[in-house]
Protein backbone atom coordinates (compact mmCIF):
# COMPACT_ATOMS: atom_id res chain seq x y z
CA UNK A 1 0.00 0.00 0.00
CA UNK A 2 1.32 3.40 -0.95
CA UNK A 3 0.06 6.85 -0.01
CA UNK A 4 0.12 9.59 -2.60
CA UNK A 5 -1.47 12.94 -3.45
CA UNK A 6 -2.57 14.16 -6.84
CA UNK A 7 -0.83 17.47 -7.52
CA UNK A 8 -3.65 18.93 -9.64
CA UNK A 9 -5.25 19.97 -6.35
CA UNK A 10 -2.35 22.35 -5.82
CA UNK A 11 -2.90 24.37 -9.00
CA UNK A 12 0.37 25.87 -10.17
CA UNK A 13 2.27 25.30 -6.95
CA UNK A 14 6.00 24.80 -7.59
CA UNK A 15 6.94 21.13 -7.27
CA UNK A 16 9.52 21.58 -4.48
CA UNK A 17 6.80 22.91 -2.16
CA UNK A 18 4.53 19.98 -3.00
CA UNK A 19 7.31 17.46 -2.44
CA UNK A 20 8.25 19.05 0.84
CA UNK A 21 4.66 18.82 2.08
CA UNK A 22 4.33 15.18 1.03
CA UNK A 23 7.55 14.24 2.75
CA UNK A 24 6.59 16.11 5.88
CA UNK A 25 3.36 14.16 6.33
CA UNK A 26 4.78 10.77 5.46
CA UNK A 27 3.62 10.16 1.92
CA UNK A 28 5.30 7.65 -0.37
CA UNK A 29 4.87 9.57 -3.56
CA UNK A 30 2.92 11.88 -5.80
CA UNK A 31 0.50 11.70 -8.71
CA UNK A 32 1.45 14.22 -11.36
CA UNK A 33 -1.15 15.94 -13.48
CA UNK A 34 -0.63 14.87 -17.09
CA UNK A 35 0.77 18.08 -18.50
CA UNK A 36 4.03 16.77 -19.98
CA UNK A 37 5.21 20.24 -21.05
CA UNK A 38 5.01 21.50 -17.50
CA UNK A 39 7.74 19.35 -16.05
CA UNK A 40 11.50 19.39 -16.18
CA UNK A 41 12.24 15.66 -15.95
CA UNK A 42 15.62 16.19 -14.32
CA UNK A 43 14.02 18.43 -11.71
CA UNK A 44 11.35 15.83 -10.95
CA UNK A 45 13.93 13.08 -10.62
CA UNK A 46 16.11 15.27 -8.43
CA UNK A 47 13.17 16.12 -6.16
CA UNK A 48 12.24 12.44 -5.85
CA UNK A 49 15.75 11.70 -4.70
CA UNK A 50 15.99 14.69 -2.41
CA UNK A 51 12.70 13.99 -0.63
CA UNK A 52 12.69 10.22 -0.85
CA UNK A 53 9.46 10.15 -2.87
CA UNK A 54 8.37 8.49 -6.11
CA UNK A 55 6.05 9.54 -8.88
CA UNK A 56 3.44 6.83 -8.45
CA UNK A 57 1.02 7.78 -11.22
CA UNK A 58 0.16 10.28 -13.94
CA UNK A 59 -3.41 11.55 -14.13
CA UNK A 60 -4.48 12.03 -17.75
CA UNK A 61 -5.85 15.56 -17.86
CA UNK A 62 -8.62 15.21 -20.41
CA UNK A 63 -10.83 18.18 -19.69
CA UNK A 64 -13.48 19.05 -22.25
CA UNK A 65 -13.02 20.66 -24.73
CA UNK A 66 -9.26 20.11 -24.94
CA UNK A 67 -8.27 17.87 -27.84
CA UNK A 68 -7.80 14.94 -25.49
CA UNK A 69 -11.08 13.13 -25.88
CA UNK A 70 -10.60 9.44 -26.62
CA UNK A 71 -14.32 8.96 -27.32
CA UNK A 72 -14.78 11.84 -29.77
CA UNK A 73 -16.60 10.83 -32.98
CA UNK A 74 -14.13 12.79 -35.11
CA UNK A 75 -11.20 10.46 -35.94
CA UNK A 76 -8.77 13.40 -36.04
CA UNK A 77 -9.75 14.40 -32.53
CA UNK A 78 -9.28 10.83 -31.35
CA UNK A 79 -5.89 10.71 -33.02
CA UNK A 80 -4.85 13.84 -31.11
CA UNK A 81 -6.24 12.34 -27.90
CA UNK A 82 -4.23 9.20 -28.53
CA UNK A 83 -1.09 11.25 -29.08
CA UNK A 84 -1.78 12.96 -25.78
CA UNK A 85 -2.25 9.61 -24.01
CA UNK A 86 1.05 8.47 -25.49
CA UNK A 87 2.75 11.62 -24.17
CA UNK A 88 1.41 10.78 -20.72
CA UNK A 89 2.87 7.29 -21.07
CA UNK A 90 6.20 8.84 -22.11
CA UNK A 91 6.05 11.11 -19.06
CA UNK A 92 5.39 8.07 -16.87
CA UNK A 93 8.41 6.31 -18.33
CA UNK A 94 10.61 9.38 -17.92
CA UNK A 95 9.77 9.86 -14.24
CA UNK A 96 9.48 6.16 -13.43
CA UNK A 97 5.72 6.12 -12.73
CA UNK A 98 4.10 2.69 -13.15
CA UNK A 99 0.69 3.87 -14.33
CA UNK A 100 -1.38 6.46 -16.14
CA UNK A 101 -5.00 7.15 -15.12
CA UNK A 102 -7.27 7.53 -18.14
CA UNK A 103 -10.79 8.96 -18.25
CA UNK A 104 -12.34 7.40 -21.36
CA UNK A 105 -14.28 10.51 -22.46
CA UNK A 106 -13.26 14.05 -21.50
CA UNK A 107 -14.18 15.16 -18.01
CA UNK A 108 -16.86 17.82 -18.25
CA UNK A 109 -18.54 16.38 -21.32
CA UNK A 110 -22.00 15.28 -20.25
CA UNK A 111 -23.43 13.94 -23.46
CA UNK A 112 -22.53 12.61 -26.90
CA UNK A 113 -20.87 15.21 -29.15
CA UNK A 114 -23.78 15.00 -31.53
CA UNK A 115 -26.86 15.13 -29.33
CA UNK A 116 -29.76 13.44 -31.01
CA UNK A 117 -33.22 13.61 -29.46
CA UNK A 118 -34.42 11.08 -26.98
CA UNK A 119 -34.59 7.36 -26.69
CA UNK A 120 -32.99 5.04 -29.19
CA UNK A 121 -30.94 7.57 -31.18
CA UNK A 122 -29.43 8.88 -27.97
CA UNK A 123 -28.50 5.41 -26.77
CA UNK A 124 -26.93 4.62 -30.16
CA UNK A 125 -24.83 7.79 -30.04
CA UNK A 126 -23.57 6.85 -26.57
CA UNK A 127 -22.84 3.29 -27.71
CA UNK A 128 -20.85 4.58 -30.72
CA UNK A 129 -18.70 6.81 -28.54
CA UNK A 130 -18.22 3.98 -26.07
CA UNK A 131 -16.84 1.85 -28.93
CA UNK A 132 -14.58 4.70 -30.08
CA UNK A 133 -13.23 5.01 -26.55
CA UNK A 134 -12.59 1.27 -26.32
CA UNK A 135 -10.68 1.37 -29.63
CA UNK A 136 -8.66 4.40 -28.52
CA UNK A 137 -7.72 2.82 -25.22
CA UNK A 138 -6.73 -0.39 -27.02
CA UNK A 139 -4.28 1.65 -29.09
CA UNK A 140 -3.00 3.52 -26.04
CA UNK A 141 -2.61 0.20 -24.24
CA UNK A 142 -0.45 -1.21 -27.04
CA UNK A 143 1.81 1.84 -26.70
CA UNK A 144 1.90 1.56 -22.91
CA UNK A 145 2.52 -2.17 -22.91
CA UNK A 146 5.66 -1.79 -25.02
CA UNK A 147 6.94 0.64 -22.41
CA UNK A 148 5.92 -1.32 -19.34
CA UNK A 149 3.30 1.17 -18.18
CA UNK A 150 -0.20 0.34 -16.88
CA UNK A 151 -3.39 2.21 -17.70
CA UNK A 152 -6.08 2.65 -15.05
CA UNK A 153 -9.59 3.51 -16.27
CA UNK A 154 -11.36 5.99 -14.00
CA UNK A 155 -15.17 6.04 -13.75
CA UNK A 156 -16.38 9.52 -12.80
CA UNK A 157 -19.77 10.84 -11.74
CA UNK A 158 -22.60 11.83 -14.08
CA UNK A 159 -21.99 15.54 -13.74
CA UNK A 160 -18.48 15.17 -15.10
CA UNK A 161 -18.92 12.51 -17.77
CA UNK A 162 -21.66 10.63 -19.56
CA UNK A 163 -19.64 7.56 -20.53
CA UNK A 164 -18.24 5.54 -17.64
CA UNK A 165 -19.86 6.45 -14.32
CA UNK A 166 -19.64 3.47 -11.99
CA UNK A 167 -17.73 0.31 -11.22
CA UNK A 168 -19.87 -1.95 -13.39
CA UNK A 169 -19.35 0.24 -16.42
CA UNK A 170 -15.65 0.56 -15.60
CA UNK A 171 -15.24 -3.20 -15.42
CA UNK A 172 -17.15 -3.69 -18.65
CA UNK A 173 -14.94 -1.11 -20.33
CA UNK A 174 -11.75 -2.78 -19.09
CA UNK A 175 -13.06 -6.14 -20.24
CA UNK A 176 -13.90 -4.84 -23.72
CA UNK A 177 -10.44 -3.34 -24.09
CA UNK A 178 -9.08 -6.74 -23.11
CA UNK A 179 -5.46 -5.74 -22.53
CA UNK A 180 -3.15 -7.06 -19.85
CA UNK A 181 -2.07 -3.54 -18.99
CA UNK A 182 -5.50 -1.93 -18.70
CA UNK A 183 -6.89 -2.00 -15.16
CA UNK A 184 -9.31 -0.05 -13.03
CA UNK A 185 -9.16 3.07 -10.88
CA UNK A 186 -11.88 3.97 -8.36
CA UNK A 187 -12.59 7.27 -6.67
CA UNK A 188 -14.38 7.46 -3.32
CA UNK A 189 -16.07 10.78 -4.18
CA UNK A 190 -17.51 9.50 -7.46
CA UNK A 191 -18.49 6.15 -5.94
CA UNK A 192 -20.43 7.96 -3.23
CA UNK A 193 -22.66 9.34 -5.98
CA UNK A 194 -22.83 6.48 -8.45
CA UNK A 195 -22.25 3.18 -6.71
CA UNK A 196 -24.81 1.46 -4.57
CA UNK A 197 -22.15 0.32 -2.14
CA UNK A 198 -18.60 1.67 -2.52
CA UNK A 199 -17.06 -1.14 -0.47
CA UNK A 200 -18.80 -3.69 -2.67
CA UNK A 201 -17.47 -1.82 -5.71
CA UNK A 202 -13.95 -2.32 -4.38
CA UNK A 203 -14.59 -6.04 -3.93
CA UNK A 204 -16.00 -6.25 -7.45
CA UNK A 205 -12.94 -4.54 -8.87
CA UNK A 206 -10.71 -6.96 -6.96
CA UNK A 207 -7.39 -7.68 -8.66
CA UNK A 208 -8.05 -5.14 -11.37
CA UNK A 209 -7.93 -2.22 -8.94
CA UNK A 210 -4.54 -0.46 -9.04
CA UNK A 211 -5.13 3.15 -8.01
CA UNK A 212 -7.71 5.04 -5.98
CA UNK A 213 -8.57 8.67 -5.56
CA UNK A 214 -9.52 9.50 -2.02
CA UNK A 215 -11.71 12.32 -0.78
CA UNK A 216 -14.74 12.37 1.46
CA UNK A 217 -18.38 12.52 0.34
CA UNK A 218 -18.17 16.30 0.00
CA UNK A 219 -14.78 16.07 -1.79
CA UNK A 220 -13.03 17.35 1.32
CA UNK A 221 -10.35 15.65 3.39
CA UNK A 222 -10.97 12.23 4.89
CA UNK A 223 -13.17 12.66 7.96
CA UNK A 224 -15.01 15.76 6.80
CA UNK A 225 -17.97 13.93 5.31
CA UNK A 226 -19.86 10.70 5.76
CA UNK A 227 -18.00 8.26 3.52
CA UNK A 228 -17.56 4.97 5.33
CA UNK A 229 -13.80 4.66 4.88
CA UNK A 230 -13.58 1.78 7.29
CA UNK A 231 -15.91 -0.29 5.14
CA UNK A 232 -13.85 0.58 2.07
CA UNK A 233 -10.60 -0.32 3.82
CA UNK A 234 -12.09 -3.59 4.99
CA UNK A 235 -12.88 -4.35 1.35
CA UNK A 236 -9.37 -3.31 0.27
CA UNK A 237 -7.92 -5.70 2.80
CA UNK A 238 -10.21 -8.48 1.59
CA UNK A 239 -8.99 -8.11 -1.99
CA UNK A 240 -5.41 -7.76 -0.71
CA UNK A 241 -5.03 -4.35 -2.33
CA UNK A 242 -1.38 -3.45 -2.86
CA UNK A 243 -1.95 -0.38 -5.01
CA UNK A 244 -1.96 3.34 -4.31
CA UNK A 245 -4.27 5.54 -2.25
CA UNK A 246 -4.02 8.92 -3.95
CA UNK A 247 -5.53 11.76 -1.94
CA UNK A 248 -7.56 14.30 -3.82
CA UNK A 249 -9.27 16.59 -1.27
CA UNK A 250 -10.43 19.94 -2.62
CA UNK A 251 -11.67 23.10 -0.86
CA UNK A 252 -15.34 23.47 0.07
CA UNK A 253 -16.58 25.55 -2.86
CA UNK A 254 -18.95 24.89 -5.76
CA UNK A 255 -16.19 24.82 -8.38
CA UNK A 256 -13.21 22.74 -7.26
CA UNK A 257 -11.09 23.66 -10.28
CA UNK A 258 -11.36 27.31 -9.37
CA UNK A 259 -11.25 26.91 -5.62
CA UNK A 260 -7.91 25.05 -5.56
CA UNK A 261 -6.09 28.25 -6.40
CA UNK A 262 -8.06 30.65 -4.22
CA UNK A 263 -5.97 32.44 -1.63
CA UNK A 264 -8.36 31.81 1.25
CA UNK A 265 -8.06 28.05 0.81
CA UNK A 266 -4.28 27.80 0.56
CA UNK A 267 -3.82 26.96 4.27
CA UNK A 268 -5.98 23.88 3.68
CA UNK A 269 -3.24 22.28 1.59
CA UNK A 270 -1.17 21.30 4.61
CA UNK A 271 -4.14 20.60 6.85
CA UNK A 272 -5.81 18.25 4.37
CA UNK A 273 -2.60 16.45 3.46
CA UNK A 274 -2.06 15.67 7.12
CA UNK A 275 -5.68 14.75 7.90
CA UNK A 276 -6.03 12.38 4.95
CA UNK A 277 -3.00 10.24 5.68
CA UNK A 278 -3.38 10.31 9.45
CA UNK A 279 -6.99 9.18 9.35
CA UNK A 280 -6.54 6.52 6.67
CA UNK A 281 -3.60 5.02 8.54
CA UNK A 282 -5.64 5.00 11.71
CA UNK A 283 -8.57 3.29 9.95
CA UNK A 284 -6.18 0.74 8.48
CA UNK A 285 -5.03 -0.15 11.95
CA UNK A 286 -8.55 -0.25 13.32
CA UNK A 287 -10.26 -2.53 10.81
CA UNK B 1 -47.15 9.78 9.36
CA UNK B 2 -46.02 12.26 6.76
CA UNK B 3 -47.82 12.47 3.44
CA UNK B 4 -45.74 10.66 0.87
CA UNK B 5 -45.47 11.59 -2.75
CA UNK B 6 -43.67 10.99 -5.98
CA UNK B 7 -42.56 13.22 -8.83
CA UNK B 8 -44.38 12.68 -12.14
CA UNK B 9 -41.13 12.86 -14.17
CA UNK B 10 -40.14 9.45 -12.82
CA UNK B 11 -42.34 8.16 -15.64
CA UNK B 12 -41.80 10.75 -18.36
CA UNK B 13 -39.14 11.65 -20.91
CA UNK B 14 -40.25 15.29 -21.19
CA UNK B 15 -40.87 17.95 -18.57
CA UNK B 16 -44.21 19.06 -19.97
CA UNK B 17 -46.88 16.49 -19.37
CA UNK B 18 -50.58 15.96 -18.86
CA UNK B 19 -50.81 15.34 -15.13
CA UNK B 20 -54.28 13.74 -15.12
CA UNK B 21 -53.14 10.17 -15.79
CA UNK B 22 -50.51 10.48 -13.06
CA UNK B 23 -53.16 11.43 -10.49
CA UNK B 24 -54.86 8.09 -11.12
CA UNK B 25 -51.61 6.21 -11.24
CA UNK B 26 -50.20 7.46 -7.94
CA UNK B 27 -53.57 7.12 -6.23
CA UNK B 28 -53.70 3.48 -7.30
CA UNK B 29 -50.13 2.93 -6.12
CA UNK B 30 -51.10 4.27 -2.69
CA UNK B 31 -49.34 7.66 -2.64
CA UNK B 32 -50.76 10.75 -0.92
CA UNK B 33 -49.02 13.41 -3.00
CA UNK B 34 -48.23 13.93 -6.67
CA UNK B 35 -45.53 16.48 -7.35
CA UNK B 36 -45.99 18.31 -10.62
CA UNK B 37 -44.16 20.94 -12.64
CA UNK B 38 -45.04 24.43 -11.36
CA UNK B 39 -44.31 25.98 -14.74
CA UNK B 40 -46.88 23.80 -16.47
CA UNK B 41 -49.46 24.69 -13.82
CA UNK B 42 -48.86 28.41 -14.42
CA UNK B 43 -49.31 27.99 -18.16
CA UNK B 44 -52.64 26.18 -17.84
CA UNK B 45 -55.95 28.00 -18.17
CA UNK B 46 -57.96 28.52 -14.95
CA UNK B 47 -60.43 25.90 -16.21
CA UNK B 48 -57.65 23.37 -16.74
CA UNK B 49 -56.34 24.04 -13.26
CA UNK B 50 -59.77 23.62 -11.70
CA UNK B 51 -60.25 20.37 -13.55
CA UNK B 52 -56.87 19.08 -12.36
CA UNK B 53 -57.58 20.12 -8.80
CA UNK B 54 -61.04 18.51 -8.88
CA UNK B 55 -59.52 15.30 -10.23
CA UNK B 56 -56.87 15.27 -7.50
CA UNK B 57 -59.46 15.96 -4.78
CA UNK B 58 -61.62 13.24 -6.17
CA UNK B 59 -58.78 10.72 -5.89
CA UNK B 60 -57.61 12.04 -2.52
CA UNK B 61 -54.31 13.23 -3.97
CA UNK B 62 -52.53 16.40 -2.84
CA UNK B 63 -50.60 18.30 -5.50
CA UNK B 64 -47.21 19.74 -4.72
CA UNK B 65 -45.23 21.86 -7.17
CA UNK B 66 -41.64 22.05 -8.17
CA UNK B 67 -39.51 23.90 -10.72
CA UNK B 68 -35.95 24.79 -11.63
CA UNK B 69 -36.23 28.22 -13.21
CA UNK B 70 -34.70 28.79 -16.66
CA UNK B 71 -31.99 31.49 -17.06
CA UNK B 72 -34.44 34.10 -18.36
CA UNK B 73 -36.14 34.00 -14.93
CA UNK B 74 -32.96 34.02 -12.84
CA UNK B 75 -33.60 35.93 -9.60
CA UNK B 76 -29.85 36.17 -8.95
CA UNK B 77 -28.94 37.43 -12.42
CA UNK B 78 -26.93 40.58 -13.00
CA UNK B 79 -29.50 41.37 -15.67
CA UNK B 80 -32.36 43.32 -14.17
CA UNK B 81 -34.80 42.15 -16.85
CA UNK B 82 -34.19 38.51 -15.94
CA UNK B 83 -34.76 39.28 -12.27
CA UNK B 84 -37.97 41.16 -13.04
CA UNK B 85 -39.24 38.39 -15.29
CA UNK B 86 -38.34 35.82 -12.65
CA UNK B 87 -40.27 37.68 -9.97
CA UNK B 88 -43.24 37.98 -12.32
CA UNK B 89 -43.13 34.27 -13.13
CA UNK B 90 -42.96 33.30 -9.45
CA UNK B 91 -45.99 35.53 -8.85
CA UNK B 92 -47.80 33.86 -11.71
CA UNK B 93 -47.08 30.41 -10.27
CA UNK B 94 -48.07 31.50 -6.77
CA UNK B 95 -51.35 32.88 -8.07
CA UNK B 96 -52.02 29.72 -10.08
CA UNK B 97 -51.39 27.55 -7.03
CA UNK B 98 -53.45 29.95 -4.90
CA UNK B 99 -56.31 29.52 -7.32
CA UNK B 100 -56.18 25.79 -6.58
CA UNK B 101 -56.43 26.43 -2.85
CA UNK B 102 -52.77 27.10 -2.11
CA UNK B 103 -49.93 24.74 -1.36
CA UNK B 104 -46.25 24.77 -2.00
CA UNK B 105 -43.80 25.68 -4.72
CA UNK B 106 -40.35 24.18 -4.32
CA UNK B 107 -37.15 23.96 -6.27
CA UNK B 108 -34.51 26.25 -7.66
CA UNK B 109 -36.77 29.26 -7.54
CA UNK B 110 -34.05 31.58 -6.20
CA UNK B 111 -31.85 31.43 -9.31
CA UNK B 112 -31.77 29.15 -12.35
CA UNK B 113 -31.08 25.52 -13.14
CA UNK B 114 -28.60 24.24 -13.98
CA UNK B 115 -25.98 26.90 -13.31
CA UNK B 116 -22.31 27.02 -12.50
CA UNK B 117 -20.51 30.02 -11.08
CA UNK B 118 -19.89 32.44 -13.98
CA UNK B 119 -16.35 32.35 -15.36
CA UNK B 120 -13.97 34.54 -13.39
CA UNK B 121 -16.32 35.05 -10.43
CA UNK B 122 -14.69 34.23 -7.13
CA UNK B 123 -17.44 35.26 -4.74
CA UNK B 124 -21.10 34.36 -4.85
CA UNK B 125 -22.18 36.97 -2.30
CA UNK B 126 -23.52 39.39 -4.91
CA UNK B 127 -25.64 36.61 -6.45
CA UNK B 128 -26.98 35.72 -3.03
CA UNK B 129 -27.86 39.36 -2.26
CA UNK B 130 -29.54 40.00 -5.59
CA UNK B 131 -31.51 36.79 -5.28
CA UNK B 132 -32.65 37.50 -1.71
CA UNK B 133 -33.73 41.03 -2.68
CA UNK B 134 -35.73 39.67 -5.63
CA UNK B 135 -37.24 36.92 -3.49
CA UNK B 136 -38.40 39.47 -0.92
CA UNK B 137 -40.58 40.97 -3.63
CA UNK B 138 -41.74 37.69 -5.15
CA UNK B 139 -42.65 36.05 -1.89
CA UNK B 140 -45.39 38.60 -1.21
CA UNK B 141 -47.38 36.73 -3.84
CA UNK B 142 -46.81 33.53 -1.88
CA UNK B 143 -48.03 35.22 1.31
CA UNK B 144 -51.12 36.53 -0.49
CA UNK B 145 -51.96 33.19 -2.09
CA UNK B 146 -51.42 30.74 0.75
CA UNK B 147 -48.30 29.31 -0.85
CA UNK B 148 -45.04 28.24 0.78
CA UNK B 149 -41.85 28.75 -1.24
CA UNK B 150 -39.28 26.05 -0.49
CA UNK B 151 -35.71 26.86 -1.53
CA UNK B 152 -34.09 23.69 -2.82
CA UNK B 153 -30.56 22.95 -1.68
CA UNK B 154 -28.79 21.15 -4.52
CA UNK B 155 -25.31 19.86 -5.18
CA UNK B 156 -22.45 21.92 -6.64
CA UNK B 157 -22.79 20.45 -10.11
CA UNK B 158 -26.36 21.73 -10.50
CA UNK B 159 -26.18 25.15 -8.87
CA UNK B 160 -23.66 27.21 -6.92
CA UNK B 161 -25.81 29.40 -4.69
CA UNK B 162 -27.34 27.13 -2.04
CA UNK B 163 -25.37 23.88 -1.72
CA UNK B 164 -25.81 23.26 2.00
CA UNK B 165 -28.53 23.59 4.59
CA UNK B 166 -26.48 26.31 6.33
CA UNK B 167 -26.50 28.43 3.19
CA UNK B 168 -30.23 27.95 2.74
CA UNK B 169 -30.86 28.91 6.38
CA UNK B 170 -28.98 32.15 5.83
CA UNK B 171 -30.97 32.76 2.65
CA UNK B 172 -34.35 32.18 4.28
CA UNK B 173 -33.36 34.49 7.08
CA UNK B 174 -32.36 37.17 4.60
CA UNK B 175 -35.71 36.85 2.83
CA UNK B 176 -37.45 37.11 6.18
CA UNK B 177 -40.89 35.81 5.27
CA UNK B 178 -42.92 33.17 7.13
CA UNK B 179 -43.61 31.66 3.71
CA UNK B 180 -39.93 31.04 2.95
CA UNK B 181 -38.72 27.56 3.85
CA UNK B 182 -36.17 25.01 2.77
CA UNK B 183 -36.28 21.92 0.61
CA UNK B 184 -33.67 19.30 1.41
CA UNK B 185 -33.01 16.30 -0.82
CA UNK B 186 -31.21 13.16 0.32
CA UNK B 187 -29.50 12.76 -3.07
CA UNK B 188 -28.00 16.25 -2.90
CA UNK B 189 -27.26 16.06 0.83
CA UNK B 190 -25.25 12.89 0.21
CA UNK B 191 -22.85 14.96 -1.87
CA UNK B 192 -22.76 18.21 0.08
CA UNK B 193 -23.63 17.74 3.73
CA UNK B 194 -21.03 16.48 6.16
CA UNK B 195 -23.75 14.52 7.91
CA UNK B 196 -27.24 14.09 6.52
CA UNK B 197 -29.10 13.71 9.82
CA UNK B 198 -27.34 16.76 11.24
CA UNK B 199 -28.37 18.85 8.24
CA UNK B 200 -32.02 17.88 8.66
CA UNK B 201 -31.88 18.77 12.33
CA UNK B 202 -30.26 22.08 11.56
CA UNK B 203 -33.14 22.96 9.22
CA UNK B 204 -35.58 22.23 12.03
CA UNK B 205 -38.87 24.04 11.60
CA UNK B 206 -37.56 25.76 8.49
CA UNK B 207 -37.72 22.46 6.62
CA UNK B 208 -40.75 22.94 4.40
CA UNK B 209 -40.36 20.03 2.01
CA UNK B 210 -38.25 16.91 1.63
CA UNK B 211 -37.15 15.11 -1.50
CA UNK B 212 -35.84 11.61 -1.17
CA UNK B 213 -33.79 9.47 -3.50
CA UNK B 214 -30.77 7.25 -3.31
CA UNK B 215 -27.18 8.40 -3.82
CA UNK B 216 -27.49 7.40 -7.50
CA UNK B 217 -31.10 8.62 -7.82
CA UNK B 218 -32.52 5.11 -7.69
CA UNK B 219 -35.70 4.63 -5.63
CA UNK B 220 -35.12 4.57 -1.85
CA UNK B 221 -33.78 1.18 -0.83
CA UNK B 222 -31.34 0.73 -3.73
CA UNK B 223 -28.33 2.67 -2.48
CA UNK B 224 -26.39 3.74 0.58
CA UNK B 225 -28.39 6.70 1.95
CA UNK B 226 -28.53 6.23 5.75
CA UNK B 227 -32.32 5.97 5.98
CA UNK B 228 -32.39 5.20 9.68
CA UNK B 229 -30.47 8.44 10.32
CA UNK B 230 -32.87 10.35 8.03
CA UNK B 231 -35.94 8.94 9.80
CA UNK B 232 -34.55 9.67 13.25
CA UNK B 233 -33.68 13.27 12.32
CA UNK B 234 -37.16 13.89 10.88
CA UNK B 235 -38.77 12.60 14.06
CA UNK B 236 -36.47 14.73 16.17
CA UNK B 237 -37.58 17.93 14.44
CA UNK B 238 -41.17 16.68 14.35
CA UNK B 239 -41.34 17.17 10.59
CA UNK B 240 -44.93 17.23 9.40
CA UNK B 241 -44.37 18.15 5.75
CA UNK B 242 -44.48 16.03 2.62
CA UNK B 243 -41.85 13.47 1.72
CA UNK B 244 -41.61 13.25 -2.06
CA UNK B 245 -39.48 10.71 -3.86
CA UNK B 246 -37.78 11.73 -7.04
CA UNK B 247 -36.18 8.66 -8.60
CA UNK B 248 -34.80 8.89 -12.12
CA UNK B 249 -33.91 5.71 -13.96
CA UNK B 250 -34.25 6.25 -17.70
CA UNK B 251 -31.58 7.75 -19.95
CA UNK B 252 -32.46 9.91 -22.94
CA UNK B 253 -35.18 12.49 -23.52
CA UNK B 254 -35.26 15.90 -21.87
CA UNK B 255 -35.49 14.41 -18.40
CA UNK B 256 -32.66 11.89 -18.83
CA UNK B 257 -30.47 14.56 -20.38
CA UNK B 258 -31.11 17.23 -17.74
CA UNK B 259 -30.90 14.83 -14.81
CA UNK B 260 -27.83 13.21 -16.37
CA UNK B 261 -28.99 9.64 -16.33
CA UNK B 262 -26.44 8.07 -18.64
CA UNK B 263 -26.97 4.40 -18.00
CA UNK B 264 -30.26 2.61 -18.09
CA UNK B 265 -30.94 1.97 -14.43
CA UNK B 266 -34.42 0.66 -15.17
CA UNK B 267 -33.14 -2.62 -16.68
CA UNK B 268 -35.12 -5.47 -15.20
CA UNK B 269 -37.26 -3.08 -13.14
CA UNK B 270 -40.93 -2.35 -13.54
CA UNK B 271 -41.44 1.35 -12.75
CA UNK B 272 -44.86 1.12 -11.08
CA UNK B 273 -43.81 -1.83 -8.99
CA UNK B 274 -40.61 -0.07 -7.91
CA UNK B 275 -42.61 3.01 -6.89
CA UNK B 276 -44.91 0.83 -4.81
CA UNK B 277 -41.94 -0.93 -3.17
CA UNK B 278 -40.22 2.38 -2.43
CA UNK B 279 -43.43 3.70 -0.87
CA UNK B 280 -43.57 0.71 1.49
CA UNK B 281 -39.88 1.12 2.25
CA UNK B 282 -40.20 4.79 3.10
CA UNK B 283 -43.31 4.25 5.24
CA UNK B 284 -41.11 1.90 7.27
CA UNK B 285 -38.41 4.55 7.58
CA UNK B 286 -40.87 7.18 8.78
CA UNK B 287 -42.66 4.96 11.26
Amino acid sequence: MKYSISNWIYGNEPLPITFQRLQKYGYDGVELVGEPQRYDIQEVKGLCQEFGLSVLSIIGWSIWPLERDLAHPDPQMRQKALEYASECVDLAVAVGAPLVVVIPASAGRTGPVVQPGGGKAWKEAVAREWDYAVESVKAAAAYAEERGVLIAIEPINRYESFLVNNVNQGLRFVQEVGSEVVKLHLDTFHMNIEDKDPAEAVRKAGDLLINMHISDSNRGAVGHGHTDFKAIIRALKEVNYQGILTMEPVPPAPDAFMAISMEEFLPLRDVCAEECITRLRQYYEEV
Amino acid sequence: MNKIGIYYAYWTRNWDADFHPFIDKVAELGFDVLEVNGGTIARMTPEERQSLKAHADNRGIILSHCIGLPPQYDLASEDETARKNGIAFLRKMAEAIGEMGGGNLSGIIYSCWPATMPEGEMDKRSYFDRSAASMKQAIKAAEDNNVIFNMEVVNRFEQFLLNTCDEAMAYVEAVGSPNARILLDTFHMNIEEDFIGAAIQKAGDKLGHLHIGENNRMPPGYGHIPWTEVGAALRKINYQGYVVMEPFLMPGGEVGRDIKVFRDMSVGLQLDEEARKALMFIRGVLK
